[in-house]
């Protein structure tokens, strides 16, 4: 049995699929997060629970609320929950009529009750469930209060009729004698295609002509029009409101209790006019600080110690206990302990990075951001909600990507899509810490802020000229919803951290592993045969034959372009591919390579060339999916590229002019 | 008079916002926020940056040039 959720956004319905699910999913505060329609196995092994993107009515206006609409009309389900936020009932109930209207069997989750009892509202549950004519829950999904109660087999079809106006009963029957015979849920289609649904009316178009339709829907609109000098769509709209307004006077009660929301004093801070960019500069440079300094770098040394001594060590006798031969020996100890140990020692930091974004998804910080950046965003033909997809960048940039869904102007949307890779992701700080740790002991904060703002700077100086060449047809827009704040609950916070997390240690398992064991192949063979020095092993021809191109930028060992090479699969993979090209078997060993190969200027130059030079392959394959074209992800790719280099040029030789 | 000449903090009635760009129009829709309803008028960003609006218990925020096509009256 496959079972979808729907509602609002903010209104829990992640926190719900995690409740009824085993898989841990991600759970958000605002309207972009679930950008793709997520399916879990229900606990109790009755089936699927299928999780689509938060909507507030069927029509859609963003890429993400699409998803919606094309899954009731082609998915393949048996049953729907509506979750409703019971403090924001009115507007809830607007997609609740909707979906009944529609008629598959459906059970109502009355969630975030104890948020409507502060409020001082109280529902008469069992009423309104009569009213409707499907069963309806109450529960508290943080908690996981009431959710087993959505039992898929109490559901039942609801024996929903709303009557709208004369004109539009008659242009529904009409419609519905034009549908083929085996149609489903006509007169919802008949509805939503008079509303205005694009999803719906391509689809209603496939079966029935055209021009039929066309005329059709231009009567209705006439008639409509003369009848009640309204349109059409806005008609069918007050028809829903007003049958809400008195489904709510039956049904619930408001108190004159009135609760003072603390969400009121916070935003009073965070939003005000003079603090609001400092504060959120403040909790970036605590976000940076724990990530390095605080919290990060200490932890990453202690598993660093822990690879380079005690496992390496104890691998090495297990090696020679067994007999293994020096082939297997340096595979295992200079290749995969080496490449992949060089990676997993950053996974701390990348954790902490993503704990932090978590926080500031799952809290309802990020919709302020949003409306504080604005104004800047704007002067550069981009709107506040892009921010968002650059923050989560900050920690991967294919889930940036995705969040960009939410944006409703299109172009504004492949505008952000392209601009998010610029976003220093939590891969490319390995690399960053690597290489501070070596030349700039003293200011490592500082040299890796100054390329997470160049990535920034970049992005908007390209959103600018992108906005007024290629993107200027659109007007830029900005509306955002600022849900109440929440304190993350520590489960769901673990949860999310570790979803977004675990894709990196699944990585150091997988594409570094077998990509660290290809590297060192490589480095171990070469055309004269196996064992070969390393200088003449394959991975120096390949190193070798780029490396002039990297000349002007200071860096052109064969280490470097064959480690650059290689950063396409991973970024992350250069720190592997640097380890095992310099055989060393510790962090310490490295540094002191580096530091005899590099100046400080030459790994300034290499670390903003790989800040910008171009997206992992996670991402492109991202980007292809997200851009209307391979030809704009192509140019995406060879922007970055060109950038990439002229920077780190730039870098490189006024740095040598000034005596660096 | 528009929504920005509103003081902070007052109640006020939407007259009319059919100046609003199609799409601000919808989503404010989505909200409730349209003619004949009541909203707070919040406070607004520095350097003519967004606005933010309050209308039953939930809150939005707008540009201040979308604030100006919506033309509302004192309660």
């Amino acid at each position: 049995m496959d079972i979808a959720i729907l509602g609002n956004p903010n209104t829990g319905k992640t926190s719900l699929f995690n409740q009824l699910t085993h898989s841990y999913e991600y759970v958000g505060n605002w309207s972009g997060v679930t950008v793709e329609k997520k399916v879990g196995k229900l606990r109790a092994a009755t089936g699927n629970l299928i999780d689509l993107p938060g909507l507030y009515t069927l029509s859609p206006l963003t890429k993400d609320e699409k998803v919606a609409s094309t899954f009731l009309l082609e998915g393949k389900f048996d049953g729907m929950i509506n979750i409703i936020d019971s403090s924001q009932l009115e507007r809830n109930l607007h997609l609740t009529v909707q979906l009944l209207e529609y008629g598959k069997p459906m059970m109502i989750g009355l969630n975030m009750m104890d948020v409507a009892k502060r409020n001082g509202l109280a529902i008469h549950i069992h009423q309104l469930s009569q009213q409707l004519g499907v069963p309806i829950k109450p529960m508290i999904a943080r908690k996981g209060k009431g959710c087993e109660q959505l039992d898929a087999e109490k559901m039942k079809a609801p024996s929903f009729h709303l009557q709208y106006d004369d004109i539009i009963e008659e242009a529904i029957q009409q419609c519905e004698s034009q549908m083929p015979a085996k149609m489903k849920h006509t007169r919802w289609i008949a509805l939503q295609y008079l509303e205005g649904n694009e999803v719906v009316q391509q689809y209603l178009q496939q079966y029935v002509s055209l021009t039929w339709l066309e005329a059709w829907m231009k009567d209705t609109e006439k008639n409509v029009k003369i009848k009640h000098n309204i349109a059409l769509n806005k008609l069918i709209y007050r028809t829903r409101e007003t049958y809400i307004e008195e489904l709510l006077k039956e049904n619930m009660i408001t108190s004159l209790l009135k609760h003072k929301a603390s969400s009121e004093t916070i935003d009073r801070v965070v939003t005000n006019r003079i603090l609001g960019i400092p504060i959120f500069l403040f909790v970036m440079y605590v976000m940076f600080q724990f990530t390095f300094d605080w919290l990060g770098v200490p932890i990453s040394d202690l598993v660093d110690g822990l690879i380079s001594g005690p496992v390496t060590s104890g691998v090495e006798a297990g090696l020679q206990w067994i007999g293994a031969n020096a082939f297997f020996q340096s595979l295992f100890i200079d290749g995969i302990i080496a490449g992949v140990g060089g990676v997993l020692v950053f996974v701390p930091q990348i954790f902490i990075l993503f704990l932090f974004i978590s926080f500031i998804e799952d809290s309802g910080y990020m919709a302020r951001v949003a409306m504080v950046m604005d104004r800047l965003l704007e002067k550069f033909g981009l709107n506040g909600k892009a921010f968002i997809p650059m923050i989560i960048g900050f920690g991967c940039n294919v889930p940036g990507i995705m969040a960009s869904r939410s944006m409703e102007q299109e172009q504004e949307r492949h505008l952000t899509t392209m601009l998010t890779p610029f976003m220093s992701c939590s891969a490319r700080l390995a690399v960053y810490s690597l290489f501070t740790a070596i030349f700039f002991t003293s200011h490592q904060a500082l040299i890796v802020l100054s390329l997470y703002v160049m990535g920034i700077v970049v992005a908007l100086i390209v959103a600018k000229i992108l906005s007024i060449t290629k993107y200027k047809n659109e007007k830029s827009l900005f509306v955002i919803e600022l849900p109440p704040y929440r304190i993350p609950y520590a489960k769901t916070l673990y949860r999310s951290t570790w979803e977004k997390g675990k894709g990196f240690v699944r990585k150091a398992g997988t594409i570094i592993l077998a990509g660290t064991i290809v590297i060192w192949l490589l480095s171990y063979v070469g055309p004269q045969g196996f064992h070969v020095p390393i200088q003449e092993s394959f991975m120096a021809y390949v190193g070798k034959s780029i490396a002039p191109l990297l000349s002007p930028l200071g860096f052109d060992t064969w280490q470097a372009g064959a480690a650059l090479i290689t950063g396409f699969l991973a970024k992350e993979m250069v720190v592997s591919t640097l380890y095992v090209l310099y055989l060393v078997p510790n962090t310490e060993a490295l540094h002191v390579v580096i530091g005899q190969q590099y100046t400080a200027l030459q790994s300034y130059s290499f670390m903003v060339f790989f800040l910008l030079y171009v997206p992992c392959l996670a991402t492109v394959a991202t980007l292809k999916n997200e851009l209307p074209n391979t030809r704009s992800m192509l140019f995406s790719i060879a922007l970055s590229f060109a950038i990439a280099y002229v920077l780190a040029l730039c870098v490189y030789q006024i740095g040598r002019l000034l005596g660096f | 008079m528009v929504l920005t000449e509103v003081p902070r903090g007052k109640r006020v009635v939407i007259k009319q916002c059919s100046q609003l760009h199609p799409l601000i129009y919808r989503r404010l829709n989505d909200f409730g926020i349209n003619e004949g309803k009541e909203i707070f008028y919040k406070g607004k960003m520095p350097f003519g940056g967004p606005c933010f609006i309050a209308c039953k218990s939930q809150k939005v925020s707008i540009r201040h040039c979308d604030a100006q096509c919506i033309e509302v009256e004192a309660l």
